[in-house]
């Protein structure tokens, strides 16, 4: 009965109530959208980092080399090896590997584009450009044919997307710089290699040794290194360590920072959407207490009335409060879903591509880096009950405060003052 | 029935206190039609409030039905206004937003009783007061009389033992006054309820009701109970 007079009080006085609606959808809106955009871009950003299994990329930047048959990519600076093994060895790390990006260019045709080659530890990586996203023999990315046996040096695996612009198969031969190897498989690495991706890779030993023919200075030398922690690692720390092992022009990539490099996104870095989803909060909740507040101020006859004929003030409580909750929980349900149909309007149209340093493809480069970031929404039914998880807080929060100031009103002065 | 001893009422302010009803004592015995007489300010409405527990005496004691009001908590007054008070209204306090309907029916929303049960006493208050053709339409689309009969069904649903109505023909023209003034005295004498009008209309005079005339809050003159009333005794 009482469901019954709170909806037919709420469908009549409907300016009033399309205003309450209207007032909690809006900054319920604002909050979902604000979460979804930045819980969506932070998973997409954070994405690339966790395919490759690791939670830090130790790269070094520095003056670009000169041109050779194999050299590193753009400003991609050769690393020792050993330093992989200085930063397995400090406290709050649990594994560390590195990689040699490279481009090789054909021998024959200095102009034509390079090929973008990575060297990786031949077995099944545990961090890197293709490490297969679940456990087994076989690397699950694996198209097609086999991936490396521990001691060939000239074996090759494909990116599938390479391989098929370039019509490879499992068996065919491929000329890198000076070396010819034969494609022994073909890797679908669109998922798993979003950083130091490879049209092909190559045993790490076999690019190290290409790059030195071209840099005799730089042997053994890999270009970017795969770092994964341990969950109490103290990041500073360890960031700071390694920057010590890595020396001049050292540059560490994780999700935070990279959030913050991705172009266009520093709106979006965690502590400007915590204030803005703070403002947005604020206000939802200065909105719903007003709706409490008003609930009374512009009924005092009403409720005067109700009061007279015998209404106890938990009575009259219980009313205000079911229209509150009722107004609230429709703001929400109305305010999530536009707040989740503008989230999912700037994930489908945003254009956000990680940093280029990261994927050091040439200009030319015949299939695309692996750059573009791709939003995917964070679980709906979670953020939609959240909201209303929220509304329904809130909304008896705002009872609270009407059903306060409603017992607290004397029907005989709110009658005297009719 | 009701039981007044006593009874003052004073309201404090910035500038002092103010004695609305001053040390007031009356019986009125079931199903009494008497009238509280006198000028705006003479304390009618406040005596009116106090025996309806709408506000509490400072001093006095004041029995309703053998209900000691003194001994009321906030929800006991409000129970004991549900259960045993009818309100009627110069300004008839229907809610604009409710039809006629629902507005007698708010007195039972909070009640546990079936929608059969809650359908019935409505339909008969309803009919008792000869409102029924408009049970659908809102106050707005009323005129006077037909608001004041609206607030008389809402009044009279829950069956109380006391009606009290505060100048309730003082927005109605004289013959629909009359009809609403003809239903009140039927009530009290048919039904056994006890009606205690507040009015400054001097045609109460001529009437035969028990006349209470109050003057700067002080009872002044008591016609007794259902005694005519003489030209001028009460003055």
């Amino acid at each position: 009965m009482l469901l019954q007079y709170a909806l037919k009080e709420l469908t009549r006085r409907r300016s009033r109530s399309l205003l309450a609606i209207v007032s909690v959808a809006l900054s319920m809106a604002l909050l979902v959208s604000i979460q979804f955009i930045s819980r969506s871009v932070n998973r997409a950003v954070a994405e690339p980092l966790s395919a490759s299994g690791s939670d830090l990329v130790v790269q070094k930047r520095i003056k670009p080399c000169p041109f050779a048959l194999v050299k590193r990519p753009k400003d991609l600076g050769a690393i020792p090896e050993g330093a992989v093994e200085e930063i397995r060895a400090i406290d709050g790390v649990r594994d560390a590997m590195g990689v040699l990006e490279l481009w090789a260019f054909k021998p024959t045709g200095a102009k034509a584009e390079p090929t973008v080659v990575t060297g990786i530890e031949p077995g099944l990586p545990r961090l890197g450009p293709i490490r297969p996203v679940k456990a087994g023999k076989h690397c699950c990315i694996l198209k097609d044919g086999r991936y490396f046996n521990g001691p060939e040096t000239h074996a090759a695996l494909a990116e599938s997307s390479f391989a098929r612009v370039t019509k490879l198969e499992v068996g065919d031969k491929i000329t890198l710089a000076q070396d010819e190897f034969e494609i022994v498989g073909v890797v679908d690495a669109k998922a798993s290699a979003r950083i130091a991706a490879g049209q092909v890779y190559i045993p790490l030993k076999t690019s190290q040794r290409m790059l030195s023919q071209s840099f005799p200075d730089e042997t053994d030398a890999v270009d970017t290194i795969f770092v994964r922690l341990h969950p109490d690692a103290d990041r500073a720390k360890v960031s700071e360590t390694i920057k010590q092992v890595i020396g001049t022009g050292c540059h560490l990539t994780e999700s935070s920072s990279l959030t913050r490099e991705v172009a266009g996104l520093s709106l979006l870095t965690g502590s400007v959407t915590r204030s803005i989803s703070l403002i947005a909060l604020v206000l939802t909740v200065l909105l719903i207490l007003r709706t409490g507040w008003a609930a009374v101020s512009e009924r005092r006859s009403e409720i005067g009335v109700l009061k007279t004929i015998g209404w106890r003030s938990s009575e009259v409580v219980r009313l205000l409060s079911v229209e509150i909750l009722l107004q609230n929980l429709v703001g929400a349900l109305i305010g999530a879903a536009g707040g989740w149909g503008l989230g999912a309007a700037y994930a489908n149209n945003a254009n956000l591509t990680l940093p280029k340093a990261l994927n050091s493809y040439p200009e030319c480069a015949s299939t695309p880096a692996p750059l573009t970031l791709t939003l995917t929404p964070p679980p709906a039914a979670q953020m939609i009950l959240a909201a209303l998880g929220l509304a329904l807080v809130l909304g008896l929060l705002a009872a609270a405060v009407a059903g306060r100031r409603a017992a607290k009103l004397d029907p005989a002065v709110a009658l005297r003052s009719l | 029935m009701i039981q007044a001893t006593g009874l003052t009422k004073e309201f404090s302010h910035r500038g002092g206190t103010v004695v609305a009803l001053r040390d007031a004592t009356l019986t009125l015995p079931k199903g009494e039609l008497a009238v509280a007489l006198g000028p705006s300010g003479s304390g009618k409405s406040t005596l009116l409030n106090l025996i309806g527990g709408l506000d509490r005496p400072t001093s006095g004691s004041l029995s309703v039905g053998g209900t000691d009001l003194a001994s009321l908590n906030h929800d006991g007054m409000a129970l004991f206004r549900r259960e045993h008070v009818g309100f009627l209204f110069q300004a008839f306090h229907l809610l604009p937003t409710f039809t006629v309907y629902e507005n007698v029916t708010l007195p039972l929303v909070p009640l546990q009783m079936t929608q059969q049960e809650r359908a019935n006493r409505v339909t008969q208050a309803l009919d008792r007061v000869g409102i029924a053709h408009r049970a659908d339409h809102l106050p707005g689309e009323l005129s006077g009389g037909e608001q004041q009969r609206a607030a008389l069904a809402r009044a009279l649903v829950n069956s109380p033992q006391v009606l009290l109505a505060d100048e309730p023909t003082g927005e109605l023209d004289e013959v629909t006054g009359e009809a609403i003034i003809g239903l009140l005295e039927g009530l009290s004498r048919e039904s056994g309820i006890t009606v205690l009008l507040a009015s400054h209309d001097r045609r109460f005079r001529e009437r035969g009701y028990r006349l209470l005339t109050l003057e700067n809050g002080s009872l002044v003159g008591d016609t007794g109970s259902s005694a005519p009333t003489p030209e001028g005794d009460a003055q």
